[in-house]
């Protein structure tokens, strides 16, 4: 039966609607805006003043600059080290072992925590000076040296925080990398049994290149989540943890006691943005690994 | 093979929820008596004589829970009740109200009045605020037939003028004002009687507290910047301050700076901060200084002794002393970084709406209510009666409006540029932990300039 266009139309365009509304039209709106000054987010358009490149140019005289440099460190430290640990737990909890189950939903209980929630339970109940745990284990096997080591001055907050979301952000890649390794017919792994093939012989030979499309797409999705990278940035709070998302909360709507710069807001939001996309843009230039049908 | 995995992990995980079990043995707060003791003013009957007749919606910057607004709760039925034909609906933001009403008054949403910080109030919907002269200008049941503009403190008064560029545009209450806290008890357990006035005197209080075993200062870092923010303040004044938060950083060049950081190097090496003040996270050091009571004093705003009045207890006596001056410093005491809260009404509200409105902000905040407002939530009066009386929480700092003749910001200039705060409050926290010196102090604030 051939359906008419208008009817096509009439079902997607609410979808449509809600596209054009609540992401095209602020996305559009925020990149007008970092041509011009204005006084608060929601002020009228007839009341902008226009301004050229200047917001973008006042952006290098900001902790704008210092924090993309931050978010690139924590992408890149912070990803390597999550994707190390994530394939690892992938592996292990995909061998076999016992309590499968438990162990996944532990490891990925900190990713349904709100980050508020994880940030305060690191810097209150683990780093602290005082009382925090690792203060506590460290004093009782006697190694004061660790135990002194000042977790939430404003030199190590950045470690601080990066060890906290390296804890909130593994176990959702795992999840990924489980699904992925489960897909690979154990048939495989039987034949390279038979050949002789240590473990590690059959990660290198059949696991890591069978997964290899989980690998890359999960770049993208590191790369998105990193973008969004503001809760740990506050309660980390320091010099050196200012993420970008943050520096455009603070100006785009002041504190009780700042001034909000809205068109220089606007400015990095469209350079975030760009960002974003041209990392998802690199990391689908990655060959996808075609040759193997399963 | 599979059973080491399992052990392994099962480790793992154990390590992982103890990171959230850390030692409780130091951090149990005294439960202290409740300290809202004032029974709520007695809820009147209808008035029969009553002509106010609206609905309201009222937003704001209080949650819900907190001392202040379940007060302001309190004072809405109190007054429906009295005024059985207005009707107020509040909605409790919290601090996200300054990003949410801004776009909740631009998309037209029937918002009558609302309240929160006066700074954020003009600077964020100044569009949308009501010229409230007349409201002023008339009188009150609160107001025992004055004016209400005669009813309030004068300084607040002249401020709400002065924000609204020589309108009224909010009712002034619960003031504000950043101020040197301290332990009365330690003050006397040491001997010291007399409140410094001046840098070198308070430096001689801390080597008395030092030779007794107490600590002079500690501070959570998010208040870490106020001491050395306010000095600068004393010294070179509010131009001076604002020219170092806004200014193209040459200012950090002027000598006089460097002597001023200089002087917190040298009380840093002596030891006048608390050991752990690198370490501590919020809101660890307040906590330390009411529960532990070895460290004296703590700058930060007429707010913080209501914040910590639970692990405090009734029996924490809290002494107050404006911040010293600087020697050869261009303020002479005649200054204060002060500020307070707004209730404001929307603009477009009817006359019936900002009638009721204006009643109600003046029944909240003077009378029966603005006595219970002040002790539940051991607020300061913004009525100028004589009678007044400030909770004996902080009725130390009861004159600390004498004298005054120019108004700073509620937080003080240095934090009007919010992108410098987390580098300035950085490096004052190495600074007073010895971890820096004056040198790379001013070389850092200087380096965020560019």
């Amino acid at each position: 039966m051939r359906q008419k266009k208008s009817t096509l139309f009439m079902f997607i365009a609410p979808a449509i609607i809600l596209f054009l509304v609540f992401f095209c039209y602020p996305v559009l709106r925020t990149f007008a805006m970092s041509f011009f000054d204005a006084a608060q987010m929601s002020s009228k358009v007839s009341t902008w003043e226009f301004v050229g490149l200047n917001n973008y140019f006042a952006l290098n005289s900001t902790s704008f600059p210092g924090a993309l440099t931050m978010l690139f460190k924590v992408w890149l430290f912070c990803g390597i080290i999550v994707f190390v640990a994530a394939l690892l737990f992938a592996v292990m909890l995909t061998s076999g072992v016992y309590g499968k189950g438990f162990f996944r939903s532990m490891l990925y209980l900190p990713n349904v925590i709100p980050q508020i929630a994880i940030g305060y339970m690191w810097t209150l109940y683990v780093f602290s000076s005082r009382f925090g745990m690792l203060k506590r284990v460290f004093t009782a096997i006697g190694w004061e040296a660790a135990a002194n080591f000042a977790w939430t001055s404003p030199d190590n907050m950045f470690l601080s925080m990066c060890i906290a979301y390296i804890f909130s952000s593994t176990g959702y890649f795992v999840l990924q990398y489980m699904a992925a390794i489960e897909a690979i017919p154990k048939s495989l792994y039987e034949a390279a049994e038979l050949d002789g093939a240590s473990k590690i012989a059959q990660f290198v030979q059949i696991t890591f290149p069978l997964i290899r499309n989980t690998l890359v797409s999960s770049i993208t999705l590191w790369t998105s989540r990193v973008c969004g990278f503001f809760a740990l940035s506050r309660v980390f709070a320091s010099a050196s943890t200012v993420s970008p998302l943050m520096y455009i909360y603070n100006v785009l709507f002041g504190t009780e006691s700042s001034n909000t710069a809205v068109g220089v807001g606007a400015a990095a939001s469209v350079v975030v943005a760009l960002i974003v996309v041209v990392a998802f843009l690199v990391s689908n230039l990655i060959p996808k690994n075609n040759d193997i049908e399963l | 093979m599979k059973r080491i995995v399992s052990l392994l992990l099962v480790l793992l995980m154990s390590v992982s929820l103890l990171s959230g079990c850390g030692g409780t043995g130091t951090t149990e707060t005294s439960k202290a008596p409740d300290t809202t003791t004032s029974s709520a003013p007695e809820v009147k009957g209808p008035n029969e004589n009553s002509t106010l007749n609206a609905d309201i919606t009222f937003w704001s910057s209080y949650t819900e829970s907190s001392n202040y607004g379940q007060c302001i709760a309190a004072a809405a039925d109190a007054f429906m009740k009295e005024n059985p034909g207005v009707k107020i609906t509040i909605s409790f933001q919290g601090t996200d109200i300054s990003s949410t009403l801004g776009p909740a008054l631009q998309a037209g949403n029937n918002i009558t009045m609302f309240e929160a910080n006066s700074d954020n109030v003009i600077r964020l919907w100044n569009d949308y605020l009501m010229d409230l002269g007349d409201f002023y200008a008339a009188t009150y049941p609160q107001t025992d037939g004055k004016p209400y503009s005669e009813s309030i403190v004068p300084a607040y008064e002249i401020l709400a003028k002065d924000q609204g560029n020589g309108k009224y545009v909010y009712f002034p209450y619960t003031p504000q004002f950043l101020n040197v806290w301290y332990n009365k008890d330690i003050f006397d357990a040491c001997g010291i009687t007399e409140k410094p006035k001046t840098w070198d005197e308070m430096m001689d209080v801390c080597a008395t507290l030092k030779e007794n075993g107490y600590t002079p200062f500690t501070s959570d870092q998010n208040h870490i910047d106020y001491n050395l923010s306010l000095y600068l303040e004393r010294l070179l004044g509010a131009d001076g301050a604002d020219e170092l938060a806004n200014g193209d950083g040459s200012a950090w060049d002027d000598p006089a700076v460097l002597d001023a950081v200089k002087k917190f190097e040298d009380a840093a090496s002596k030891g006048y901060w608390a050991d752990n003040i690198m370490t501590v996270v919020v809101p660890e050091a307040r906590q330390e200084l009411v529960i532990d009571r070895k460290i004296a004093m703590y700058i930060c705003g007429s707010w913080m002794p209501n914040n910590v009045r639970e692990s405090a207890g009734d029996d924490y006596r809290w002494g107050s002393f404006t911040y010293p001056l600087a020697e050869n410093g261009a303020d002479d005491g005649s200054s204060l970084c002060y500020g307070c809260y707004g209730i404001s009404i929307n603009k477009n509200a009817t006359p019936e709406e900002a009638e009721a409105c204006a009643a109600f902000a003046v029944y909240l905040t003077l009378g029966e209510w603005g006595d219970y407002l002040v002790q539940t939530c051991n607020a300061i009066p913004i009525s100028n009666d004589p009678n007044a009386k400030w909770p004996d929480m902080i009725a130390d700092a009861e004159h600390i409006y004498d004298g005054i003749t120019t108004r700073w910001p509620a937080h003080g200039h240095l934090r009007s540029n919010g992108d410098f705060l987390p580098t300035f409050q950085s490096a004052c926290t190495k600074l007073y932990g010895g971890a820096m010196t004056a040198e790379e102090f001013v070389a850092e604030c200087r380096a965020y300039f560019k």
